[in-house]
């Protein structure tokens, strides 16, 4: 949780059940080189913590994967991304932190992919129910894994 | 920050007491509903970071169920309930006489009631806690309709470690084991009190005693 | 219960379907006839209305309406009505509330089966 791997096309890189956290795969179909970030938040501008973690938020967390990606021979001209999770596990009624932050959580990331100019070629989000999910990056294909689901390749 | 480390020995030990009467309800319960006598042990208590919830309950990859339930009002918090596959087709043996076949599926008709019954002995756990802390606190808590998952354990807790984290707050892990004759039953129940009611509470317990 | 008596009829009120089906249990088994559920406290007053039971078992937290307002409801239709509250532990003050809306008793839930029939007949008596 909270953090991004990156990797070449040897590898494959794993998540495990997203629930109202977000997956972020990004993919150079040219270098086969990609990153997946597990984001839990939106934004680290709301954050007061004093221990700011990047990789936990949504917009800066897509910032570093791609300046990693950069620096790893990646041109941002191919980058392809893929988006996953931001589920509403379960329901309050009207309690201060019913504030569905699986929504706000795709929102976020959307805005900050759009912002970055990388297409969203792919997504699985939103319902109810948790998502594990692998990146498999010699074909750039995500596999999600749902209990008692099918197997869905994206 | 640290809100447990600030704790004098008495007021941990006063948490803990909390927590074994908490136990010795839902074991009373239990075996109401089962017309067995129940055995418990000591329950384990540790407070830890919300980061490391996911490893102190196993691993963020498991498959869980979790039996959800909320405390409105004046000290707001958050009960989790947690039971392996396994523990949990124990008890839906235990109480129906049957045996789930097959895996854990709540989608499926035939598996309405299991369901329907783990959800109620979570809800009858979760609820012989929160007397537990009302009766010590002298309060009313009122509790919600409880909601039941099976799910991935990582995707079940995200939302409420999250919240945890951005207030910097504690979460009570308490680990406990139910001896029915010669069966064992282990589940984990998850406290997660909301910013301030932990404090508040602490301050009424320390007030009172 | 002897046969040539006329069976009490009971509606039971629980989200719950492993609720529902326990206190159905108990009720059949001593001599109660069980004519219909309800998972809701609006389903309750509806089939209070179309049923008109003698007696009612009543669960206190359901989602959507719970059991008090449901009392509050049935209440006014007959004040007469006979609702017995099925709560868990720690409700103190919702059974409280449920009992001035008009409720006769109230049992704490895992209840044993004869605590049930104990509660029934005393309201019935009474």
């Amino acid at each position: 949780m909270g953090e991004y791997q990156v990797g070449n096309e040897h590898d494959l890189l794993v998540t495990y059940g997203l629930g109202s956290c977000v997956g972020i795969t990004i993919f150079d179909p040219l270098k086969k080189i990609g990153g997946l970030a597990h984001v839990m938040l939106p934004s680290a501008k709301i954050s007061t913590g004093p221990n700011i973690k990047s990789g936990k938020y949504a917009d800066t967390a897509i910032r570093e994967l791609i300046s990693k990606l950069i620096a790893l021979g990646g041109d941002i001209i191919n980058f392809e991304a893929k988006i996953f999770g931001g589920a509403k596990m379960f329901s309050f009624q009207n309690e201060r932190s019913g504030m569905d932050i699986g929504n706000r959580n795709i929102t976020a990331v959307k805005e900050e992919l759009k912002k970055q100019r990388i297409p969203i070629i792919g997504k699985i989000i939103g319902e109810d129910y948790g998502r594990t999910i692998e990146f498999e990056l010699n074909s750039g294909k995500v596999k999600v894994i749902s209990i008692n689901k099918p197997i869905i390749i994206v | 920050m640290g809100f447990y480390q600030n704790l004098d020995q008495y007021a941990k030990d006063l948490l803990k007491e909390l927590c074994t009467i908490g136990t010795g309800n839902a074991a009373t319960s239990l075996s109401a509903i089962l017309k067995e006598p129940i055995n418990i042990e000591v329950p384990a208590l540790k407070i830890i970071t919300p980061e490391k919830l996911p490893e102190s309950l196993g691993g963020a990859e498991l498959s869980r169920i979790v039996v959800f339930s909320y405390l409105s009002g004046q000290y707001p918090s958050k009960f989790l309930i947690i039971f392996s596959e396994n523990e949990a087709k124990k008890i839906v043996n235990l109480l129906l006489h049957k045996d789930i076949t097959g895996n854990i599926n709540f989608n499926e008709e035939t598996q309405l009631m299991p369901k329907s019954a783990l959800l109620e002995i979570g809800n009858i756990i979760i609820s012989a806690y929160v007397s537990a802390v009302g009766t010590i606190l002298r309060t009313i808590l009122i509790q919600s309709p409880p909601q039941i998952k099976f799910d991935i354990l990582g995707s079940i807790i995200d939302e409420f470690c999250i919240e945890s984290a951005e207030t910097n707050s504690e979460i009570l892990l308490l680990k406990n084991k139910f001896i029915e004759e010669k069966k064992e039953i282990l589940f984990d129940i998850i406290f997660i009190p909301n910013e301030n009611s932990i404090t508040s509470i602490l301050n009424t317990i320390k007030g009172k005693s | 219960m002897n046969d040539t008596v006329k069976k009490i009829r009971v509606l039971i009120v629980d989200d719950a379907i492993f609720m529902r089906t326990m206190i159905r249990d108990i009720l059949e088994k001593n001599g109660f006839e069980v004519i219909g559920e309800a998972s809701s406290g609006a389903e309750a007053i509806e089939k209070y209305q179309r049923l008109s039971p003698d007696f009612v078992t009543m669960d206190i937290v359901m989602p959507g309406m719970g059991g008090i307002e449901a009392v509050k409801s049935i209440i006014k239709l007959n004040p007469n009505a006979k609702i017995l509250m099925c709560s868990a532990m720690g409700q103190k003050a919702l059974v409280i509330e449920a009992i001035q809306a008009g409720a006769k008793d109230f049992v704490v839930k895992p209840f044993q089966p004869s605590s049930v029939i104990e509660a029934i007949t005393r309201i019935l008596e009474g």
